[in-house]
């Protein structure tokens, strides 16, 4: 279910704040992506997205036991650890002059993935990817940094300078457009319409 | 909670923007929500999985590199113990050294003696047992370590086609109601194609053969899917057939052991080109 992820992912913390690998392999087959989505959105350069990423998780690990669920959830949390340290690496690479590269595409690395299963999974984010970029540019750009940055309602509007409201509602239009996009393209190739269920349940 | 007030939160929280009040807030209303709300919510539950697949990976090694730091940082594992047996038969030995050099108990010398070589005996069956039993999950190991590196070259073959940008996906669907399904990935220059089936089960003494077909020309064979696994099958097109570039049409079909000539039983197909 959508929001017991945010209670499973406090049981890991607790879990890795015990002193449990096992608890920190899952976290990061959870929010690993998310955490090199948004290493990869602030340096557009994989290798260190990767380096960011890691960092990330060793912090994770020391830090376990000061996390405060009353504060925030895991997933603000590790995102907030990994964008601060991105954007301190931005800073540094920056002052270095250092070239920076595109960051390039690599097909799903989760744990066991089976051939089929990396079809599919292209199949998906090729569908999701074509339904994003038909949502109006304002719809786009507040689900993307939402998701893709992590950043929380109000650091939207802090940073597009819009009020609270007008985040939510584009937000919610956008996902409401975007899952009706989705539909429509599941309609047109029945081969692929039970993949993000599929998905869903794996 | 009114419908956009749900549409508001379920948005929220399949991006990972709610705050943990908000999720609780979703979680609370959906233990008493109505089956409409719960299929919205499922809805999104769908949508937040689909959103997933355009992430970034999190690379693996990226774990293992975690993983080698905090285990350099940790303190050095404790010695492994000694298996019991072990320790019963030098105990037992032990003993029978102490018997002989206590005069005292010279007459009893036999009986200690059969006793030890009774407890070394019995120790060394078990270690036998264990022995053969470690030797069986050796080659077990074996054999799955070969198959996951079976499978682990295919995975990475199908990652280096993916990745290509110019690669592209062709769906096969049966001509006639079936279960069966299969997707083509297609090199960029259309020289190389990998077929990956679902939902086969061939019957008893026949298999799938490959086919790929060129305008009017009859189907050309191009290989098998190798046995399924748990429904699931994979077989490339033989490079051979492909040297002229990409094909009309993928097929498979269902043919005895060895194959046929030409298709008898066409079970999946597939256009290259829309």
């Amino acid at each position: 279910m959508l929001a017991s992820g945010a209670a499973t992912e406090r049981q890991l913390v607790e879990r890795i704040a015990a002193g449990d690998r096992v608890a920190l392999r899952e976290l990061y087959g959870k929010l690993g992506s998310r955490a090199m989505a948004v290493c990869v959105r602030v340096l557009r350069d994989r290798e260190d997205a990767e380096d960011i990423l890691q960092e990330t998780f060793v912090e994770v690990w020391k830090r376990a036991k000061e996390f405060d669920a009353a504060r925030g959830s895991v997933k603000a949390w590790l995102l907030t650890i990994a964008r601060s340290r991105a954007i301190n690496r931005y800073n540094a690479r920056k002052s270095n002059q250092r070239a920076v590269g595109a960051a390039a595409a690599e097909p799903a690395a989760a744990s066991g993935p089976t051939p089929l299963g990396l079809v599919e999974h292209r199949q998906t984010a090729e569908r999701v990817q074509a339904a994003l970029r038909e949502l109006p540019s304002e719809q786009r750009q507040v689900i993307e940094l939402a998701y893709y940055e992590g950043l929380s309602h109000s650091e939207i509007a802090e940073q597009t300078q819009l009020a609270l409201g007008t985040i939510k509602t584009r937000i919610r239009l956008g996902m409401d457009k975007l899952a009706r996009t989705l539909s429509a393209r599941d309609d047109e190739a029945p081969t692929t319409g039970a993949r993000a269920e599929r998905e869903a349940s794996s | 909670m009114t419908r956009e007030e749900l549409e508001t939160l379920l948005a929220q929280v399949s991006l990972g923007a709610a705050t943990p009040a908000e999720e609780q807030q979703l979680v609370d209303y959906l233990k008493t929500a109505s089956a409409e709300d719960r299929a919205l919510a499922a809805q999104h539950e769908a949508l937040a999985a689909a959103l997933a697949t355009t992430l970034p990976p999190a690379p693996r090694r990226v774990l293992d590199a975690v993983e080698r730091e905090l285990a350099a940082a940790a303190p050095p594992p404790a010695r492994p113990a000694v298996a019991w047996y072990v320790t019963t038969a030098v105990a037992a030995v032990a003993g029978l050294l102490l018997y002989f050099v206590n005069d005292a108990h010279q007459g009893d010398m036999a009986k200690v003696t059969a006793d030890a070589a009774a407890q070394l005996q019995k120790a060394e069956r078990q270690h036998q047992q264990r022995l053969s039993t470690a030797v069986a999950a050796e080659q077990k190991c074996a054999a799955d370590k070969l198959a996951i590196e079976q499978r682990l070259h295919l995975v990475r073959d199908v990652a280096t086609l993916l990745a290509h940008k110019g690669t592209h996906l062709v769906a096969l669907a049966p001509p006639t109601p079936r279960d069966e399904s299969a997707t083509a990935i297609v090199s960029p220059d259309g020289k190389r194609a990998i077929l990956f089936a679902n939902h086969v089960a061939p019957p008893p003494g026949r298999t799938y053969q490959l086919w790929i077909l060129r305008g009017k020309e009859p189907p050309i064979a191009a290989g098998f899917l190798h046995p399924p696994i748990e429904g699931s099958a994979y077989g490339e097109i033989t490079p051979d057939v492909l040297a002229a570039g990409l094909p009309d049409a993928f097929a498979i079909s269902l043919e005895p052991q060895g194959g046929s000539p030409t298709p008898t039983e066409v079970v999946l197909v597939g256009k290259t080109k829309s």
